[in-house]
């Protein structure tokens, strides 16, 4: 080995104890700038792509159109546009499927709806890429800081329950990283993402003589696989399955912090249902199969901070980065507030 | 000193590497091959590291490690970050990448496709180890054997245009390619 493999060794050494005690702020600023970049090619390649030609379903204007493009691209476009038209009548033999789809949206308005209601500040995002291959289970969205997005804010989806006109907040995961645009949402099947949750009609007597509910700590299975994740519930007690912890029961998020699972999750999300029951040496496990599909995902509520006043002003707007979450209890079912299978067709 | 062509050679490999990076995120994962995903950066780190000496071998890691660990490590608040890892497996998997590349002077041309497709293997499955060790774990997941030597295969198939891209970099900036004397005589 001769001097200048030696001299960059030791360069390289010292390089990596530098690496390995960055402190988990500095961490994530590092982060945050490096999703910034991929964002910055995201966004130019999607429009290179001709995506921002429709902004919230609407085409832009001739005049933008004129001003974006010369005639060359134009005529690119216009290629590209009979492709599209192509592509849209073999579509139409896919009623069904865009049926479904409106029903989600139905669901996800009223979900919206819901939330308002309680005066919680709800930002809708796009799953933009989910990044399979990696010891951790994430997914990038479209919206960032500059969209009121914060470190830790919870990610949430409605889903359908019991019947197609009742939706349920299921919770996605939170966000763990976020940049000026964009933002990565470690899932709720991620080993590292944890979460007070209790089993809906299970209840144990407390030390106090009342009862109270049965509760654990929530968190992805380690080696659980991408199509078939499942998560585990911890720390229950030993007799758990005689307070009411069986198959088929609902799983929902506490709101309530401890020394692994932080109370930055609100109470009442759906996280999903008790598969199998289990009594371990020292306390009981229950394997739970989440409320939704995350290799489906496309459309996701993020929680902002804050509380919303009855004219949607911001109520709490001194909320900063990384202050965690007001934690708002609520009702886990949404009510019935519009038909969602009426008017569909 | 440094020549003005060897600090260009660097320059550009630095930049390819970063489009690799960039690029990665438009691959999609292959369904028919178990959900794997064509790792461009550290198929494009070995052989990088194949090509370049010692020095420059472990700026790459760096690099690309720090690249890695940012862009797909999940930190905790809390518990130890772990953060710079994935920097010091592919500085050990580029160090054994310099080590073999005497192997190289007869100038076989599918020595190098192996080389990178075992250091895939190696990377991914020492990140499982760590990863594992960190979570106090060692559970497989699903497919997990499937996806790894899937991605080997696909770094291995995506190897020969890199290796001619680095060599039409080495050419164009008038640096030498350090893949062993003879080869670099005759050509990769």
């Amino acid at each position: 080995m001769n001097k200048s493999s030696i001299i960059s060794l030791g360069v390289f050494v010292l390089a990596l104890v530098w690496l390995f005690t960055l402190e988990n702020k500095t961490v994530k600023n590092i982060q945050s700038k490096v999703l910034g970049v991929f964002g910055f090619a995201h966004e130019t390649v999607s429009s290179a792509a001709f995506d921002n030609d429709v902004i919230n379903g609407e085409a832009i204007d001739a005049a933008d159109i004129s001003i974006k493009y010369n005639k060359d691209e134009l005529a690119q476009r216009y290629s590209e546009l009979l492709k599209e038209l192509f592509q849209l009548h073999l579509w139409r033999g896919q009623f069904d499927i865009l049926r479904e789809e409106n029903i989600e949206l139905k669901r996800s308005l009223n979900f919206v709806d819901y939330k308002n209601q309680q005066n919680q500040r709800l930002i809708a995002a796009r799953v933009i890429n989910r990044q399979s291959r990696s010891w951790w289970r994430t997914i990038v969205i479209d919206k960032g800081l500059d969209d009121g997005v914060v470190l830790n804010s919870p990610v949430m989806t409605p889903v359908a329950v019991d019947s197609t006109d009742r939706v349920e907040g299921a919770l996605v995961g939170k966000i763990t990283v976020v940049s000026r645009s964009q933002s990565t949402v470690v899932l709720a099947t991620d080993v590292e993402c944890m979460v007070g949750a209790y089993v809906h009609g299970a209840l144990e007597e407390s030390r106090g003589g009342g009862l109270q509910r049965v509760q654990g700590i929530l968190s992805g299975a380690p080696g659980a696989g991408t199509d078939v994740p499942h998560l585990i519930l911890r720390n229950l007690p030993k007799e758990a399955d005689r307070y009411g912890v069986k198959a088929g029961a609902k799983v929902y998020s506490s709101g309530i912090a401890n020394s692994t699972a932080r109370g930055i999750f609100p109470p009442g999300l759906m996280l999903g249902y008790v598969k199998a029951f289990e009594v371990r040496e020292i306390d009981a496990v229950a394997r739970v199969v989440p409320a939704l599909d995350f290799n489906v995902l496309s459309h996701v509520f993020v929680l902002l901070p804050g509380l919303l006043e009855d004219g949607g002003k911001l109520l709490a707007d001194d909320v900063q980065p990384n202050d965690g979450f007001l934690a708002v209890p609520s009702d886990p079912v949404v009510p019935r507030a519009r038909a969602l299978d009426d008017d569909v067709d | 000193m440094l020549e003005r062509s060897n600090i260009v050679f660097s320059a550009s490999l630095f930049l390819l590497m970063v489009i690799g990076a960039v690029l990665s995120d438009f691959v999609p994962p292959l369904s028919i091959a178990f959900g794997a995903r064509l790792l461009l950066v550290p198929a494009m780190f070995f052989a990088c590291a194949l090509t370049v000496r010692f020095p420059l071998m472990l700026a790459f890691a760096f690099v690309a490690g720090v690249g890695w660990d940012a862009r797909h490590m999940v930190v905790e608040e809390g518990s130890g970050t772990g953060f710079g890892y994935s920097v010091f497996l592919f500085a050990l998997t580029g160090s054994l990448l310099q080590g073999v590349r005497p192997l190289f002077r007869r100038g076989r041309w599918e020595l190098p496709l192996f080389i990178v497709g075992a250091a895939t293997a190696i990377l991914l499955v020492a990140e499982w180890l760590l990863i594992s060790f960190q979570r106090g774990s060692f559970a497989c997941p699903d497919n997990f054997w499937y996806q790894v030597w899937a991605s080997t295969l696909l770094c291995m198939l995506i190897s020969p245009v890199l290796f001619y891209l680095i060599f039409r970099l080495g050419q164009v900036s008038g640096a030498p390619v350090h893949l062993g004397r003879e080869v670099s005589r005759e050509g990769f």
